[in-house]
């Protein structure tokens, strides 16, 4: 930690996961608490378009699951759950500039403690709960939009590709309500897949492959819900502006039905 | 007939009711069962007219004896007719939820056999969903106007919500387009059902294993434009039905051309944008503590389509305005145009940390378009102040400004949930945000007084 005590402020480098992504705000947060002096920044390693500046000393910082479990719990017993959940959020959104947010919004949430979220003026304050907002409302809308298929054995396959890196925050969801079936959710963009086998929830890695075959009973099935959501609209009052407002064209992609009838 | 056909027909028959909320209820599936509901209501697509589909809605059969004017199943038109059996329904709520396609099941019909023969094929679906597939999704059954209280009653235990449309805005226009249904057989089922939901909440509070009864509430709609009520006799009417059925929600639904065009206006185009100044007229009564008397007055009987309700008012109330942003309290705020209950909430926590400024305003949620000449607070840009002082140019600007004036089709139907930073034309989606108790409301003058029950057969037609 010798940068710390050099006059050059200190990259905090994290890796990729989500540990290392908390290790690294724990660090920097803990070198410096004062919100507004940043003696450091934080960055993900990986990240092409954020280099070191010339008078940053980089430290890597390593992913250490009870490190970053403890600093999650230290920061929820001085904010809130919600204060700490915000940063999972900020991870899981993948833009590189939201590492620093995290990093100054954390400190800030030690410095007013439950109250951090009623500033909302704070420029920190407003991009933490605007980013944090962004990644819970792709979230709901997966649990819209998201489309099983019934394959031959009759499991479900869900493929999604959603902006945020947050597919595991839908494993529970679907657990309460399809309790009784064997489902597997697979988020294509990232190779990672979350799924039920009747008994437990599981996460892992799994590489992006072609869609699996549909079985005739299914193809019927997709063509009854395809000709109900062709049915369901009304001519007279065709809006294809708000219907790609509430539901854009990067979720189309696995619907079943074809918006706009295309 | 096959399946894929009978889909057709009775979902197009379905689809000029509004509603499609899956909001209201929370459940879990039970063991051995499938399903749950979430409170904020899921959407699971958007149709090509851009209204969210939540729900399977569809018609049991589109059969029907009645001939009511402004609806296409009318047994006097001549067009394709289709019947699901009861485990048809069944079999495609079950499959579609399985994979997702949707929150539950919005069962209508039209009537054959008798109210009560139909309201017991309702109320059949939804029971062997419950009972023999241990479905927890989320249920919409339609009361038939004049099926029996037992029937009623039944149809309450298995449904999460109920709902009987009104469609028609007076009893006079009921008696003249719908003249098989009476004024009694459609207010008589909602008080039946206001007062089941009000019971079975008390006992609920007693005991949590009391029996629900449609914890959703019920609803219901109204169609703007198949007969000459004006907007005044409409909002006064939704008011009384919030207040007297404790209804979540009314719809309101832009007549279309498809009824019998001897009785009904030649409209060639739908009149959505007063059905969308009607939602916000709606949601300012609902969650902005506005009365309807204040919206619509004597002398102005009808909503200004060019301006939303809101900014009408206020342009029409110089006298309230400017509000100082960092004294007034919530309900005062409320009243600013551009600002919703979530900015509002969030200038009154804000400023409690330090003085709202100006530049502070668009990051606390405020529509600063429609919200600065209205408004008091440091950092304020002078010209402003000044251009605050003639409503007529004020008038044009936020009319030039407003986004359902400027689209051919701004409507859009919100599900059940707030106002997005008081955006009118924006679809509601919970999503955006997280839901929040509606706000106190203390409200400025006066008190909202209870309106009589604006509709019977006594009622003029205003002409
Ligand atoms: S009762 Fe009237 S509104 Fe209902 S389906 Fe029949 S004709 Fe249509």
């Amino acid at each position: 930690m010798s940068s710390i005590f050099s006059s050059s402020p200190t990259l905090f480098l994290a890796d990729g996961s989500l540990d290392g992504f908390l290790c690294a705000v724990a660090a920097a947060v803990e070198a410096c608490p004062d919100p507004e002096a940043g003696a450091g920044r934080v960055m993900v390693a990986g990240d092409r378009d954020a280099a070191p500046g010339l008078f940053e000393t980089p430290l890597r910082v390593p992913a250490d699951p009870d490190r970053a479990t403890a600093f999650f719990d230290r920061l929820r017993d001085h904010a809130t759950a919600a204060v700490a959940r915000r940063l999972i959020h900020l991870w899981s959104a993948e833009v590189p500039a939201l590492a620093e947010v995290a990093r100054a919004y954390a400190a800030l949430a030690f410095h007013h403690g439950p109250r951090v979220d009623q500033f909302h003026a704070h420029p920190i304050v407003h991009q933490a709960l605007l980013a944090s907002q962004r990644v819970t409302g792709e979230i709901h809308r997966l649990k819209g939009l998201l489309r099983f298929r019934a394959l031959a054995d009759g499991s479900l396959y869900g493929p999604v590709a959603p902006d945020a890196n947050s597919v595991v925050c839908l494993g529970g969801h679907f657990q309460a309500r399809l309790p009784n079936e064997r489902w597997l959710i697979h988020d294509t963009r990232r190779g990672l897949a979350v799924w039920w086998d009747g008994r437990c929830l599981d996460t892992g890695e799994l590489a992006a492959a072609a869609a699996p075959p549909v079985t005739a009973a299914e193809a019927a099935i997709q063509e009854w819900w395809r000709g109900y959501y062709a049915a369901i609209a009304i001519p007279e009052r065709r809006n294809p502006v708000l219907q790609r407002r509430c539901m854009p064209r990067r979720y189309w992609r696995w619907l079943i039905e074809s918006p706009g009838g295309e | 007939m096959d399946l894929a056909s009978k889909i057709a027909i009775l979902g197009e028959a379905a689809r000029y009711d509004a509603s499609c909320a899956s909001s209201g209820t929370r459940r879990e599936a039970p063991a051995g069962g499938m399903g749950g509901a979430a409170m904020g209501g899921i959407c699971h697509s958007w149709a090509d007219d851009g209204r969210c589909i939540s729900l399977l809605k569809i018609l049991l059969t589109n059969y029907c004896e009645y001939d009511c004017a402004y609806c296409i199943n009318r047994r006097s038109n001549d067009l394709p007719r289709a019947a699901f059996t009861v485990e048809e329904v069944v079999t495609l709520t079950l499959e579609f939820y399985k994979r997702n396609y949707i929150e539950g099941l919005f069962l209508s019909s039209g009537v054959t056999g008798g109210p009560d023969a139909t309201m017991e094929r309702l109320t059949r679906v939804a029971e062997t969903l419950r009972t023999q597939h241990r479905f927890a999704g989320y249920i919409h059954l339609k009361a038939i106007p004049g099926a029996s209280p037992d029937l009623l009653r039944r149809a309450g235990r298995f449904a999460d919500r109920l709902s009987v449309n009104i469609e028609l805005p007076s009893g006079a226009s009921l008696q003249r387009l719908a003249p098989d249904k009476n004024r009694d057989g459609i207010l008589q089922p909602m008080g039946l059902i206001g007062r089941g939901i009000t019971e079975s909440r008390a006992e609920r509070r007693q005991s949590r294993t009391a029996p629900r009864f449609a914890p959703a509430g019920q609803s219901t709609q109204l169609i703007v434009g198949a007969s000459p009520e004006n907007d005044r006799h409409i909002l006064h009417l939704a008011a009384s039905l919030y207040s007297h059925f404790d209804l979540k929600r009314v719809y309101y639904s832009a007549f279309l051309p498809a009824g019998n065009p001897s009785l009904l206006p030649a409209l060639t185009t739908p009149p959505l944008r007063r059905e969308h100044r009607l939602y916000q007229a709606d949601w300012l009564m609902r969650f902005y503590g506005f009365a309807a008397d204040e919206l619509l007055d004597d002398q102005h009987p009808q909503l200004d389509e060019t301006l939303d309700p809101k900014a009408a008012w206020a342009l029409r109330h110089p006298q309230f305005f400017p509000v100082d942003l960092n004294r007034a309290e919530l309900g005062i705020l409320l009243r600013v145009p551009g600002i919703g209950p979530t900015s509002a909430r969030r200038i009154v926590s804000s400023r409690r940390f330090a003085s709202v400024r100006f530049e502070d305003l668009a990051k606390l949620g405020v529509v600063l378009r429609r919200a600065r000449y209205f408004i008091a607070c440091p950092g304020q840009p002078a010209e402003i102040v000044v251009a605050a002082q003639s409503p007529e140019r004020v008038h044009r600007l936020l009319a030039a400004n407003d986004p359902a004036g400027n689209t051919p089709y701004p409507t859009s139907v919100p599900d059940d949930g707030m106002m997005v930073a008081d955006a009118p034309g924006l679809p509601v989606q919970p999503w955006l945000l997280p839901p929040e108790p509606a706000p106190p409301l203390p409200l400025p003058a006066g008190k909202i007084p209870t309106p009589e029950l604006a509709w019977g057969a006594a009622t003029a037609v205003p002409t």
